[in-house]
């Protein structure tokens, strides 16, 4: 994954140094961001939309990477609940959103730096309000700091299926069929 | 197949003493969590219930994860943003199904292995009991 670019040089407030990923459904947030975009209302220079084509895609693995990779603040925007058009995208959204901010408590770091909306494709304010409000709250904590990138992670992803390589760590030889010797 | 002396034991434990001849019961079961994807295998195979997905989660998991699995991906982000080490088990929401810890009691299990065989992390080994438990004469045939 390439580090998010900072924020373009405008002649009003840049927002700083800060960025805000926010993964946007394309059923209902991104078409709301699409209209405000339509009606030029402008968005905090801050945010980054990522299209999305359910927030039940949104794994936590998205959201810890991309606070991990330079993102100050993720948001998920999505459908109203209920009104998911794949049923129920949006409460599997929900609850992911919820276990990575327990996740970020955890080890310490602040859980408004993920947070989920929801909203109707019909509701540009609502959305321009959500990534204003997001951005805010970034501009009110302390910057994230991060340590450097593991040299493995890129190398060691390997293609078959996830699976611990036979020389990585943590990969030790184990009698599978210890059990069977037994029976 | 004998009974050791550790299968005995628990035969002792198991109501109505049914599994008398179930063979294999007695390994030692041996968890390495750090393997563990959390996928419930165990939990569905076990006939006693002494594995169970918990509603908690274990951020240890993920940090000592091998590289290049999932779980190490998610522990290599988490660990670049962490400022302190976690602090105790994490509760799960009810729709987050894989990123959950396996509870595992001792005092429920057979030892009978089918978690060992049917685990696809082949984070489970299960141990024959030492030769030292060996069974003793008259119970060995």
């Amino acid at each position: 994954m390439t580090a998010i670019p900072a924020a373009p040089a405008a002649g009003r407030d840049t927002g700083g140094d800060r960025r805000v990923v926010a993964f946007c459904c394309r059923e209902c947030a991104y078409a709301a961001a699409d209209a405000s975009a339509n009606a030029r209302t402008s968005l905090p220079p801050t945010v980054r939309l990522v299209l999305m084509p359910c927030t039940g895609r949104v794994s936590p693995l998205h959201l810890l990477s991309a606070l991990a990779e330079g993102a100050d603040g993720v948001m998920v925007a999505g459908c109203l609940e209920g009104q998911c058009h794949y049923r129920e995208g949006n409460f599997n959204a929900i609850d992911r959103v919820a276990f990575v901010q327990r996740l970020l408590k955890s080890v310490g770091v602040e859980p408004e730096r993920c947070r989920m909306f929801t909203m109707s494709a019909g509701e540009p304010p609502k959305f321009v309000a959500a990534v204003k409000e997001m951005d805010r709250v970034i501009g009110g904590l302390p910057p994230l700091e991060r340590s450097a990138a593991p040299a493995a992670t890129q190398a060691s992803v390997d293609p078959a299926g996830g699976r611990p390589a036979a020389g990585s760590p943590g990969a030790t030889a184990r009698p599978r069929a210890a059990v069977r010797g037994a029976a | 197949m004998p009974l050791t002396n550790r299968g005995r034991e628990i035969l002792s434990r198991v109501p109505g003493g049914t599994l008398q001849s179930t063979t294999g019961v007695g390994c030692e079961i041996v968890r390495h969590e750090e393997l563990c994807v959390g996928c419930g295998t165990c939990a569905a195979n076990c006939p006693s219930g002494a594995s169970q997905r918990s509603d908690t989660f274990d951020v240890h998991q993920l940090l000592d994860a091998p590289a290049g699995s999932r779980r190490g991906a998610l522990g290599d982000a988490l660990r670049r943003i962490m400022r302190h080490e976690p602090d105790g088990l994490v509760e799960v929401p009810a729709r987050v199904t894989v990123l959950r810890t396996i509870s595992y009691d001792d005092q429920k299990c057979l030892g009978c292995g089918t978690c060992a065989r049917g685990c696809p992390a082949e984070a489970i080994e299960a141990r024959p009991p030492k030769a030292g438990a060996a069974p003793d004469a008259e119970m060995s045939t």
